[in-house]
């Protein structure tokens, strides 16, 4: 299993597009986090809910923007999967390792660093952004061990959304309907099911329970729990990838 | 499957739906020899071939590659090596980074990786990306990612299409090399001319079912030889060749072919009834002909009324 992560680690490595989704998510997360601290605390800023930050809760939230990343992260994982069907490389794949099931585990068991890395990345960057906005203004930001655990929160949370998305990809195959069919479901499915039935909305997979972490707002579920029924929804999206794939022809 | 078989397929049958791609397929292809596998398009050569692989199922029936199905293997690439048409390449890779994904998935060294460039002749291009590359480049970076193993065993689909005529040599050399050093070779091809100089046997099939099976020499010989006769007095002669007991049909050119009379025989039939023969040879039967006999294919087309007979 060793070899076939580290020859999935290689796929990604040998192509420009993780690259390209880095730049792009980290450019994103970076104008966010300039637009947080540039209207925090000003008018503007109170109305919507950003007040001046002055303690760690308040950077905890700055560096939970930085989440957004996990949209890159999603489109990097469901590629990892999806691409092998669009270039037709799935067939030198499985030539070399005909257990479909090992196929897919290994591409998860990459994805997940590579999620976590891009969420390293999210949690990391409003950070620092953070601390030279406040240098410059020659004063110091609020730290304190809810910090780090804000940055840990946000890789996490991309972590999560890559290993669900490699298995989404193997699953569906095309990477358009995977890559909309993870939108659609998370700003979707997921927001409306919750609206018509607010007691599933903790339990949602993509919103609902990785919610329990980078959100100031108390969760019905602890951390263990969450992180036990991530753990839960990733295990089933990977049987079923397995399962559908192991009876698909290429 | 005997022993020496490297490939065994028995009463394969695979539908897609409504469509049936093979049927009831049976055949073998022992060690030490090349097996050409012929089929007009759509015969449901390159679809065995993925049964054979693992990469698709079977609706009923076996494909076997040493001894049982290609998932069972240990460690695949070294005892099968495959190029299909349907293998692809990310056109941002690079010709060694292909080979080496592959490599690292097939747990071989990955120096092998600049062994087969060489062996193909793409060490030049190792660092070139694929994208970049033609067609006759990629059909060799299939054929060095299917050596990466030194595999026992060769399954190639349409291996030629592309190459240049000093790939076409190479290839022919170098399957000859392997199946006499003991490996099996499963090649399909259009170009039966390639196929007849280097297979030792050959696989027919049509519309998914086995057609024919054997030597070379065994499928010319039964496609029939024929004594090719041009003649201005062929209306007097056709019937006084037929009483001699030959099977006489008409070729597109207007010459007709005698089939069940020797050479020696047409001319002294010829001699008797005072006809004049512009033409009198043995045509051999080529594996194309054989081939176009027995699927089908190519059958002569329908006498054009408007085109008067060729006068003597």
């Amino acid at each position: 299993m060793k070899r076939l992560v580290h020859a999935e680690l290689l796929k990604v490595g040998t192509t420009r597009l993780w690259i390209g989704l880095a730049i792009g998510g980290a450019a994103l997360v970076a104008v966010a986090s300039f637009a947080v601290l540039a209207v925090a605390g000003s008018a503007q800023g109170i109305a919507s809910g950003l007040g001046a930050i002055t303690s760690v809760a308040d950077v905890q939230k700055l560096v939970w923007s930085g989440a957004a990343m996990s949209f890159f992260a999603v489109v990097l994982a469901a590629t990892m999967a999806t691409g092998e069907f669009r270039y037709g490389t799935i067939g030198a794949t499985y030539l070399a390792t005909p257990r479909r099931a090992d196929v897919i585990a290994s591409k998860l068991l990459a994805a997940i660093p590579l999620g976590a890395a891009f969420g390293l990345v999210g949690g990391a960057l409003p950070l620092a952004i953070g601390l030279m906005w406040f240098a410059v203004k020659g004063e110091a930001l609020p730290f304190g061990s809810g910090v780090p655990i804000a940055v840990a929160e946000v890789v996490l949370q991309c972590a999560y959304g890559a290993a669900l998305a490699v298995c989404v990809g193997a699953a569906i195959r095309s990477q358009l309907v995977a890559i909309l069919g993870l939108l659609g479901w998370s700003f979707v499915v997921e927001p409306l099911a919750s609206a018509l039935v607010p007691d599933i909305k903790p339990w949602t997979p993509t919103t609902g329970v990785p919610g329990a972490f980078g959100a100031p707002d108390p969760h019905v579920f602890g951390h263990a729990a969450a992180a036990a029924l991530m753990v839960l929804y990733v295990l089933g999206a990977l049987g079923i990838a397995v399962y559908l794939e192991r009876r698909r022809d290429v | 499957m005997s022993p020496a078989d490297a490939i065994s397929i028995r009463e394969l049958t695979k539908r897609y739906g409504g469509r049936l791609a093979v049927d009831r397929l049976s055949f073998e292809v022992p060690l030490g020899t090349v097996t050409g596998f012929l089929g007009p398009n759509g015969a449901g050569k390159t679809t065995t071939m993925r049964v054979l692989l693992g990469l698709a199922s079977a609706t009923s029936g076996e494909a076997h590659i040493l001894g049982g199905p290609y998932e069972r293997l240990d460690a695949p690439l070294r005892r099968v090596g495959a190029a299909l048409e349907i293998t692809g390449f990310h056109p941002g890779r690079t010709a060694r980074e292909h080979l080496r994904v592959v490599c690292l998935q097939g747990g071989l060294d990955e120096g092998r990786a600049d062994a087969v460039l060489s062996l193909t002749g793409m060490q030049d291009y190792a660092r070139s990306k694929v994208r970049g590359f033609s067609f006759g480049m990629r059909q060799r970076l299939a054929l060095a990612a299917a050596l990466l193993g030194e595999p026992q065993i060769l399954v190639l689909d349409e291996p030629a299409n592309g190459l240049d005529p000093a790939g076409v040599a190479w290839l022919r050399a170098f399957l000859r090399r392997f199946a006499d050093g003991g490996g099996a070779v499963l090649i399909s091809s259009h170009i039966l001319s390639e196929v007849g100089e280097v297979a030792d046997r050959v696989v027919v099939i049509d519309r998914g079912a086995l057609v024919t099976q054997g030597s070379i020499s065994e499928l010319t010989t039964a496609a029939g030889e024929a004594v090719i006769v041009r003649s201005p007095d062929l209306e007097r002669l056709r019937p006084a060749l037929e009483r001699a007991g030959g099977s006489v049909a008409t070729e597109p050119d207007g010459s007709v072919a005698v089939r069940n009379l020797a050479i020696e025989e047409v001319g002294r039939v010829a001699a008797d009834e005072g006809a004049t023969l512009h033409e009198l040879r043995r045509r051999t039967s080529t594996l194309e002909d054989a081939f176009l006999a027995l699927t089908g294919e190519g059958a002569t087309p329908p006498a054009r009324p408007d085109v008067p007979e060729a006068s003597p």
